[in-house]
């Protein structure tokens, strides 16, 4: 391959060394091999957290891994493909019936399970992406918030297979043997989250680094030059769909399990819109955003329902005020930082920086 | 060669181009002259396939072209340089030249670079950079290298001169012409500067409200003083 190139260039300037392609670097390359290792050392550092946490302290950080997983498809969706999508509950919802269904009415291992609710919603996700590649700004909105309107519905319509409103129940898996019999159910589930997580993150991280992510970016910024450079708009916007569905899809599996139960009334439009605030609070588009975002998700209404209640009024006044804080502490964060928490932490890294290299 | 036969194309109602011929054989630039609102965009559109065409028959080396997807006649060879610099403002230098050879596995796109580097050399320090950081000038140069990474058979550009200071077109046109002699291209060069466009083109094609009013070499249509007067201004 080189070799016809010499033909058309006798000289070629030589590049330094650290831009100089190492062999096939596109997908086991070095940030690859980073990635794997931030990875396992997140995974080990979570195992001996949860061994110094409370049962409730656990069931409480494995609700952030769902959301974290469904965030960091819609921050590459919005972010990095520059689509709107409002039916990312939806599509949450359809990765938790896929799981539960297949619970009910198989014996698939855990793991079959949760691919297949990646899976089932990325299919889901292609056939809305074929919609949306049709369909900008507003009018994607519209098309994406009538897929959360719409769904839960569908459950409720078709209650003997779905369950109606009352929902479907789905068990606890129990730990594996080798965890020992200290591992509870709870446990074993923060495991099993954190595992999908790094997977998911990885895989994403990756896929932003190559080929394909630069052409969702290319897709976003400039729909003209990027088809004159011979690349499909459609069908780089339907992929961005699929993907970032089948994210949304492993985040409704695990919520599900998460959960113990599937009704209508956890996946109606406003998870859908409480996604879409945490993407743009956390940071859109980048993954560290993601886990900002679905931490303020699961912590943020806990911490004002507490402070409204250490203001001893009664019942009624108390649950609304938590609603009012929470409303108020998002203003403020996006007053404070318009680009999200992964923009200020941005920030404060590069003026550390600057005055690393100051001299003294 | 490029070869159009015909061709129009309407916004709704409103015919854009009314039967349009011109031929750019392989080492030759044609431009396309004329007011705004003549059609020479739209042109350069529909043969790439961004405006629907209506009637007419475009082709490249015998090969049709027309009412293809944008993508499929990028990959055919044509190359189009959009009006306002056509970069993508977000992605690094080095990453929009990437972009321009994405769908080409058989070439060495880092030789590819280096080759565009030397073409441009303004652009090299600035590899690593986001495009929106550069100049004027050399947005338009990575535009113009972008649509060479793909080693294209024919140069679309739209307005390369736009906002840009004298010197600058000049260094651009005069490397647009080495260009096409160098790699055997067929340039189809859109301008409302006509002095500067003519200084280059072998051939003109002068478009007034969507048809062809003149076709000839282009030093001809320099030295007619009257043609020059009433559709070029100058």
């Amino acid at each position: 391959m080189e070799e016809s190139m010499v033909e058309a260039k006798p000289e070629p300037k030589q590049l330094p060394a650290a831009q100089q392609p190492q062999g096939p670097r596109r997908l086991f390359g070095q940030p690859l091999v980073r990635n794997v290792i931030v990875g396992v050392v997140a995974l080990v550092l979570f195992y001996l957290l949860i061994g110094h946490l409370s049962q409730y302290r656990i069931y409480q950080l494995s609700q952030v891994g769902p959301y974290l997983i469904a965030l960091v498809g819609l921050s590459v969706l919005t972010g990095q493909n520059g689509q709107i999508s409002l039916g990312h509950g939806a599509l949450m919802a359809i990765g938790a019936w896929t799981l539960t269904l297949m619970q009910l009415h198989t014996k698939s291992p855990l793991w079959l399970m949760l691919i297949a609710s990646a899976l089932v919603t990325m299919v889901f996700g292609a056939l809305l992406g074929l919609v949306a590649a049709r369909l900008r700004g507003p009018y994607l909105a519209g098309a994406t918030l009538a897929l959360a309107l719409g769904l839960p519905d569908i459950t409720t319509r078709y209650q003997s297979v779905f369950g109606g409103y009352q929902g479907l129940e789905v068990s606890q898996p129990n730990a594996p043997s080798f965890l020992g019999a200290a591992a509870t159910p709870t446990e074993w589930l923060a495991i099993i989250e954190m595992i999908c997580v790094v997977v998911v993150m990885i895989l994403f991280a990756n896929l932003l680094r190559s080929r394909v992510g630069r052409k969702f970016r290319a897709v976003r910024d400039d729909e003209i030059a990027t088809q004159v450079s011979g690349i499909s708009v459609p069908r780089t916007q339907v992929l961005a769909f699929a993907l970032s569905a089948a994210a949304a899809g492993l985040g409704g599996g695990l919520f599900a399990l998460v959960s113990g139960n599937v009704s209508p009334g956890g996946y109606t439009v406003v998870l859908s819109i409480s996604l879409l605030a945490a993407m743009v609070i956390g940071g859109t588009g980048t993954l560290a955003g993601a886990v900002w975002g679905a931490l303020i998700m699961v912590y943020v209404p806990g911490w004002a329902t507490t402070l409204s209640q250490k203001l001893s009024l009664n019942q009624s006044v108390s649950a609304n005020l938590a609603l009012a804080i929470y409303g108020f502490l998002l203003v403020a964060i996006i007053m404070v930082a318009p680009v999200g928490v992964q923009g200020i932490v941005r920030l404060v890294i590069f003026k550390i920086r600057n005055l690393r290299k100051e001299p003294g | 060669m490029l070869t159009v036969e015909n061709l129009s194309a309407s916004y709704g109602p409103v015919r854009a181009l009314s039967e349009v011929s011109l031929a750019v054989e392989r080492s030759r630039i044609t431009a396309v002259l004329g007011a705004n609102g003549a059609g020479k965009t739209t042109l350069l559109r529909t043969l790439t396939g961004l405006v629907p065409a209506g009637s007419g028959k475009a082709s490249l080396d015998g090969a049709e072209f027309l009412r293809r997807a944008p993508e499929e006649i990028a990959r055919m060879g044509i190359a189009h340089v959009p009006e306002g610099r056509g970069v993508i403002q977000e992605l690094t230098v080095e990453e929009n030249l990437r972009l321009g050879a994405i769908w080409r596995r058989d070439i060495d796109v880092q030789a590819k670079m280096a080759w565009v580097y030397e073409l441009f050399e303004p652009l090299e320090p600035r590899a690593g950079k986001p495009a929106f950081t550069l100049s004027g000038g050399e947005r338009q140069m990575l535009a113009v290298g972008r649509a060479l990474m793909a080693e294209p058979k024919a140069l679309l550009l739209d307005e390369p001169s736009l906002g840009l200071a004298p010197l600058v077109v000049a260094s651009i046109m005069s490397l647009l012409r080495r260009l096409c002699d160098e790699q055997g291209l067929s340039v189809l060069l859109v301008e409302q500067n006509a002095r500067s466009a003519l200084s280059v083109a072998d051939d003109a094609v002068v478009l007034s409200l969507g048809r062809v009013v003149v076709s000839d070499a282009a030093d001809k249509i320099r030295n007619d003083e009257a043609l020059r007067h009433h559709y070029l201004g100058f």
